[in-house]
């Protein structure tokens, strides 16, 4: 038992480091993401507002697109 | 027994691997990135002295006036001062070229500036804002960053089928927080076989406080060419930028659709900007495989999702879009002049 907690903590550890350093390049890869994914919603936008959110219930990109009275729609983009 | 350490074990490899490997990297050339600006002295003797190849500098000429600083920056190898400087004189001759085109009552005001500025690159009287590049040791003051992936192609963004949805009517947060465009200017350098963009734009004060209220800190004015074609106007890779924007850097067009072709220099923290301040981005390129184009700009606020992220990577790398908003779509003709109707 003794040894199996000490396990998990050293696991623990070790992820949590892992975590960290990868944490920046993780965030890059997130945003260049989006905005590859901010490109394909453009031209759904014409001259609305719009931006993307990740959608991780479908694991696409929600377009999400204002008019200037504040209406909104919404397209879903792949991943990729 | 040998099964329930494995998990352990194999995740302690992976931790020694890297350290090994970050370990080996000293022994070749280290990507490095200054972190704070500096003097042209201090550049002289801790950064170019030291690298093997310097790949971007970007120089702040400061010119008390009606806009403080400007940023030149230039992208190559082996860069060096007088090579950014020299680069940064033909900015600054474009600029003064595109006055006459321009029917702004500020072009006297801009001439004179320009004038100044002039005088202070031919005399090295400006601070070295920020350099990029390679090194065989750790030089002073720098992060060691793992460099730009090489750009990848990517698959047609008009394959993106979808149906947008209506849904319920929100209030419009904060305001309109984009800023007011005042005109495109796209023409050949005064360096020969290069061209050049300038889009120039201010914010109001309702502008700026709209901006603030939505809670994103950098901004982009993106000039985005139409390539739907293939035929563009610019090329792909940009030779030197400029931007008197505060905080301002160029941003990466790394992994965008090659249908529509981004050109931008941003600001990371758009608080610091003045209203009713024109404002100028430039970007120049090598000739693009056509001699008449057209494009729009799109203006883009963001933000940084991860803390930390653009301390390591940079602002390029890691700022997020907010939102949007497109405007004269294909109006700016390349070449040309398209001043705010």
């Amino acid at each position: 038992m003794k040894s199996r907690s000490r396990s998990l903590v050293v696991l623990t550890v070790v992820l949590a480091a892992i975590m960290v350093l990868a944490g920046p390049f993780l965030g890059a890869a997130y945003s260049i993401a989006g905005e590859r994914a901010t490109n394909r919603c453009m031209p759904l936008a014409g001259t609305d507002y719009f931006h993307v959110e990740f959608n991780l219930w479908g694991f696409n990109w929600r377009c999400v697109m204002r008019d200037g009275s504040g209406n909104t729609t919404e397209a879903f983009l792949p991943l990729f | 027994m040998r099964n329930k350490y494995l998990p352990i074990l194999g995740a302690a490899a992976l931790l020694c691997g890297s350290i090994l490997s970050s370990a080996s990297a000293t022994e070749q050339d280290q990507e490095f990135k200054t972190l704070s600006p500096m003097s042209v002295s201090q550049f002289e003797s801790e950064i170019a002295s030291k690298a093997s190849d310097i790949t971007l500098i970007e120089l702040v000429v400061q010119v008390p006036g009606q806009l403080d600083s400007q940023t030149f920056g230039s992208l190559g190898t082996g860069l060096t001062l007088d090579s950014v400087v020299k680069e940064s004189l033909i900015t600054l001759a474009d600029m003064k070229s595109s006055v006459s085109d321009e029917s702004t009552k500020t072009s006297i005001a801009d001439l004179d500036r320009y004038s100044k500025i002039e005088a202070k690159l031919r005399t090295k009287s400006f601070k070295v804002g920020s350099a990029e590049g390679k090194s065989k040791s750790k030089l002073w003051d720098t992060t060691t960053v793992n460099g730009r992936p090489e750009k990848v192609k990517t698959s047609s963004t008009a394959s993106a089928k979808s149906t947008p949805v209506a849904l319920a009517a929100s209030a419009v947060p904060c305001g309109i927080w984009r800023p007011n465009f005042h005109a495109n200017i796209a023409a050949s350098s005064t360096y020969p076989g290069q061209r050049y963009d300038q889009l120039k734009f201010a914010f109001t004060q309702g502008q700026l406080d709209a901006f603030a209220c939505t809670g994103s800190t950098g901004f982009e004015p993106d000039l985005v060419t139409d390539n739907y074609d293939t035929f563009h106007y610019f090329g792909d890779s940009i030779v030197s930028f400029s931007s008197t924007m505060p905080y301002s850097y160029l941003d990466t067009n790394f992994m965008d659709a090659p249908e529509e072709r981004v050109y931008t220099v941003g600001t990371y923290n758009i608080a610091a900007a003045s209203p009713w301040t024109e404002y100028t981005s430039y970007v120049r390129t090598p000739l693009g495989n056509a001699d008449s184009d057209r494009a729009k700009v799109v203006w883009q606020r963001n933000s940084e999702r991860v803390p930390g992220c653009s301390l390591v990577l940079g602002a390029a790398w890691c700022l997020f879009s907010d939102e949007s908003k497109t405007e004269y779509a294909w109006k700016f003709p390349l070449p040309g002049t398209y001043l705010a109707p």
